[in-house]
């Protein structure tokens, strides 16, 4: 049997997994280099930091080092996101987003069907909906529930290939309004996050809107 | 002893009966000027302003007063308000529905929403915004701040009837003179107890026309220019630009001159990439550099020259005769070789502002003068940097990197070929900038007959003019109309794109052209023990060079080979070939949506509304998106979209966060490489830019490293899954990922070895981000109507 291809394989993945995330690590890199007459920027103190996004969407704890904060405005409402590690295959970066729906939301959907219009499978996408989970959070029950689905990426360019995502995904109320809390990764790494998410998700807090 | 206490209580009891009657003061346009807009609301409904500054009320016979002029600029303004509003009213009801007006009634809209635009408040406008184009509104209506009367129509009392006109409120003559009027539509102030103080006269053209903050109103705050140069083209230094070589850790770095600032023109330069490499490309071969390129159907003046050439150090340095499309490419931070195709293609769209990595300065000669540079990389590629020496290299792996300091890496031993700095580095005038002439509906339907479409092309335009959504059908126009790009049906033009894709450009066609896919090359393959999987690949050989990989021989990209059978699917009518790789059919419908998005993009590059890459490909995509979500509902089902987008559609309607999540995390990933993480969007790119400057030349190393480490993520994965899926050898992909391997190490070397200088890029495409978060918000209103539509039940735009 020739073990070559195989070799290769192990060669490669190896090498992607002792990789981590390149623009992490990119990023550690260009701290660390000594630069004559620029100063060298302090490491951060702690792992999580507290944040308020602009919009005052929430406060709550977000981790300091490989993940990105970004806000944006969207048609429904104000949109932060939290953008962590690449996948394995480089085609799906790591997403924590946080959104607040309430009545004035477009196409605001109550709290109870769009749980379900969430949980609705598609046989298309492969896509697997795992039983609600209550989990006490900060701000009150959270109704948790994950999601594998299959996807091919990327969308546009090729060459394409199938790849399991995984969705965590919380339902916080806040009487009839509630955030909507979700963190999409590629299924091989998303045990990695799980942490982090709740963390996050437990640090969640509203302020005054 | 009573006398002090009653003298006190008749003077409180005078204040305040006085601060409780109405003044009898007469207001004065000369010690309180009134706005442009605030004369005319006066003058066309009887008032007259007089010479001594007085406003006769010509029904009362009495001056205006001071007290009252606010109560009445806003009833006469909300008298014209509720008038337009009427009109409007009228004509919408007179037509077929909103959706369905004529040319004739769209323009008789168009001319009343101008018209009264400035007496419209926040709401209304937010209403009626779906009838300008986006140039429109950013370069003029958005422009006029919304009125804010501070008095209420409501609450005007009526005048006394027994008041008798003071002294003052004398009758003066009618002036025909009146003074300058203040160019602003500022509401009156709200008269204080003292007097205003008069204001010095000034001259129309030099008023600000803003008084109220427009950044509460709108994401613009300066005028918008159609003349900066292309993100594309070359670029002038920032001013800020070091002209010193910037000292690295490294030993014996070559000194370098140090040539004076240059200036920098009035448009700033944007700091980053906007669209992707092929459509910098394609943009490149519409902007005439210096050569005799055959003039385009647009009418396009060049545009001027980004810096004076004098100013350059370089200046004897020969312009650069390549077509813009390839400037982007060429590493202009140094020197480079010239760009291959490959590196054409290389990062389809780069990490915004993330510059070619520099190659390594050469021991045996002098640094180049990279301070001088005058073209700021827009593509940001890893240039063909030769490997190392055989040996060093494992397959796949990162190299440690070891920071520089007292243990620095020593700079590679086979460096980059490096060309002569004075042979590369380009003083090439920007592009020129398209001139904004719109172009009508009519003009463009006979350009669509008369231009050199085929008969397929021909069908696709005409349903784009008939179906695309309202927001977009401007710059659609102007693209195709002034901008003629062609439409070729060949999937191995389209680069790495499996629908539609900016093809290389036909030095016979000064325009840009785009490569339609006929339908998707899909290969199937085992997963597990009984499950199959289909890979949808490129047909383009630039896609697999860029990979450093040979297309592979599949049957279905051979001439003349005969397909085992043929079948109907999801796919469309597909041919399956013996090696069961399959070609599907794209329907017409699909491929419009397709061609939609890339005109799109073209538009906004032309336009210089592409310094956000994430916004102007969110833009385009949503357009594409309610195109075809218009199409639809016409045919009642979406089963002319592919498996892919019909599910992406679905999707974007029904769990449109979802949906906008996992776009980012593709978008966002080494391979979209559209969304820079630490950027983010238009808006927080710009924060991030200003932070970046204050530590220029580290951020432009992380830059640049970034970029290097995202080729090598991007090629080795892609490589790994190719080789997983049995799609080449495993010798095959050693080779490539070795190369890929060794590219980012030797860059990254060079890089810390000699950390690229800064070239004052960062921050100095704010005007350009704010014309991208302006996208991002069109397309909110866009998505936002369709969904409240969607939800009410009705039909979208």
């Amino acid at each position: 049997m020739n073990n070559a291809p195989l070799a290769a394989l192990l060669l490669l993945l190896a090498s992607a997994a002792s990789a981590g995330d390149w623009l992490a690590d990119a990023d550690k890199a260009a701290r660390e280099a000594v630069i004559p007459g620029a100063a060298q920027p302090e490491a951060p103190k702690a792992a999580w930091m507290p944040f308020v996004p602009a919009s005052r969407l929430f406060s709550g704890e977000i981790p300091v080092q490989g993940w990105w904060p970004m806000e944006e405005e969207t048609a429904t409402g104000s949109v932060f996101r939290l953008l962590g590690g690449d996948s394995h295959s480089g085609a799906a970066r790591t997403v924590l987003s946080v959104r607040f729906y309430d009545k004035d939301t477009p196409g605001f959907l109550p709290i109870k069907q769009a749980v379900e219009l969430m949980r609705r499978d598609d046989k298309e996408s492969k896509r697997a909906i795992t039983a609600v989970r209550p989990v006490r959070v900060g701000l009150g029950l959270a109704r948790t529930f994950e999601i594998v689905e299959t996807r091919r990426i990327p969308a546009d360019e090729g060459p394409s290939f199938e790849e399991e995502l995984h969705h965590y995904v919380a339902v916080i109320p806040v009487g009839e309004a509630y955030y909507l809390v979700r963190l999409i990764s590629s299924r091989a790494t998303y045990l990695e996050y799980r942490d982090d998410f709740v963390r996050f998700m437990k640090s969640l807090r509203t302020l005054s809107r | 002893m009573h006398a002090p206490i009653l003298a006190l209580f008749l003077a409180l009891a005078g204040a305040t009966a006085s601060a409780q009657s109405p003044t009898t003061e007469a207001y004065n346009v000369r010690a309180t000027p009134l706005d442009d807009l605030s004369r005319e609301l006066l003058t066309e409904t009887g008032y007259v302003i007089r010479e001594d500054g007085k406003i006769w009320d010509n029904i009362a016979d009495s001056a205006v007063r001071l007290d009252e002029m606010s109560y009445l600029l806003s009833r006469l303004a909300g008298a014209r308000r509720l008038k337009a509003l009427l009109e409007l009213n009228l004509i919408l009801n007179r037509s077929e529905g909103e959706k369905k007006l004529t040319d004739a009634e769209r323009e008789t809209v168009r001319a009343l929403l101008r018209k009264h635009w400035p007496v419209f408040g926040v709401g209304t406008r937010k209403d009626f915004r779906a009838y300008f184009s986006v140039k429109e509104l950013v370069e003029e209506l958005d422009k006029i701040p919304p009125r804010f009367d501070r008095g209420s129509a409501m609450l005007m009392r009526d005048p006394d009837p027994n008041t008798a006109p003071s002294a003052a409120m004398v009758a003066a003559p009618i002036s025909v003179t009146a003074p300058p009027p203040a160019s602003t539509y500022a509401p009156v102030p709200v008269p204080a107890a003292a007097p205003a103080p008069v204001p010095e006269p000034r001259a129309p053209a030099e008023a600000p026309r803003q008084f109220i903050p427009r950044s509460v109103l709108t994401p613009f705050l300066e005028p918008l220019s159609l003349r900066r140069p292309s993100p594309f083209a070359p670029r002038a230094r920032a001013p800020e630009a070091p002209a010193a070589h910037q000292p690295t850790a490294l030993p014996a770095p070559a000194p370098v001159p140090a040539p004076a600032p240059a200036p920098v023109p009035a448009p700033a330069a944007p700091a980053g990439p906007a669209v992707p490499a092929a459509i910098a490309a394609v943009l490149g071969a519409m902007a005439p550099v210096d050569g005799p390129r055959p003039a385009p159907v647009a009418p396009v003046a060049p545009a001027p020259v980004a810096a004076p050439l004098a100013a350059a150090p370089q200046a004897n340095q020969p312009q650069m005769n390549l077509p813009p499309l390839l400037t982007p490419r060429s590493v202009p931070v140094t020197s480079a070789p010239p760009p291959s195709l490959a590196d054409q293609l290389t990062p389809r769209v780069p990490i915004t502002s993330a510059p070619p990595i520099p190659p390594a300065p050469q021991a045996s000669q002098p640094a180049p003068a990279r301070s001088a540079d005058p073209a700021v990389p827009l593509f940001p590629t890893t240039p063909p940097i030769q490997p190392q020496a055989a040996g060093g290299v494992e397959l796949g792996t990162l190299k440690p990197w070891v920071p520089p300091g007292g243990a620095a890496p020593a700079i590679p031993a086979a460096p980059a070929p490096v060309a002569p700095a004075a042979a590369i580095a380009p003083v090439i005038a920007a592009p020129p900038v398209p001139k904004s002439l719109d172009a009508t509906p009519a003009e463009f339907d006979a350009f669509v007959a008369n231009g050199p479409y085929s008969r397929e092309g021909r069908l696709l335009l005409k349903m784009l003019a008939e179906k695309a959504p309202e927001f977009c059908r401007a710059i659609l126009r102007r693209t195709v109309v002034r901008g003629a790009p062609l439409i070729v049906f060949d999937g191995a033009r389209a680069g790495a794109d499996r629908r539609a894709g900016f093809a290389a450009s036909d030095p016979a066609h000064p325009g840009a052209v785009i490569a339609l896919s006929a339908g998707p090359l899909l290969v199937e393959r085992k997963k597990g023990l009984f499950g199959k999987t289909l890979v949808a690949l490129p047909e383009d050989p630039r896609a697999w060079a860029e990979l450093g990989l040979a297309r592979p021989p599949l049957d279905a990209l051979r001439k003349g080979a005969a397909p085992e059978r043929m079948e109907n699917g999801p796919w469309g009518a597909v041919r399956i070939y013996a090696d069961r790789s399959r070609l599907g059919t794209y329907s017409a419908q699909e491929q419009a949506g397709e061609l939609l998005e890339r005109l799109l993009l073209l538009g906004l590059e032309r336009e210089g509304f592409a310094s956000s890459t994430y916004a102007a490909r969110v833009w385009a995509r949503a357009a594409r998106l309610l195109f075809t979500a218009r199409v639809a509902d016409d045919y009642g089902n979406s089963s002319f979209l592919d498996p892919e987008r019909k599910q992406e559609l679905r999707e974007w309607i029904e769990r449109g966060d979802e949906s906008d999540d996992l776009l980012v995390a593709s978008w966002s990933s080494a391979r979209g490489n559209v969304l820079d993480p630490r950027r983010g969007g238009p808006e927080s790119q710009a924060r991030y830019e200003r932070q970046a400057r204050e530590s220029c030349t580290r951020s432009l190393l992380a830059d640049h490293l970034a970029e290097a480490a995202r080729g090598l993520a991007a090629r080795a994965r892609t490589i790994e899954a190719l080789l997983e899926t049995d799609l080449i050898s495993s010798d095959v992909a050693r080779a490539a990922a070795g190369k890929a391997a060794n590219d980012e190490a030797a860059a990254r070397s060079a890089l810390l070895a000699s950390p690229p200088v800064c070239d004052g890029r960062f921050g100095a495409d704010e005007n350009g981000l704010r014309r991208s978060s302006a996208l991002l918000a069109e397309v909110s209103r866009a998505e936002r109507a369709f969904r409240e539509r969607k939800h009410r039940g009705t039909d979208h735009e």
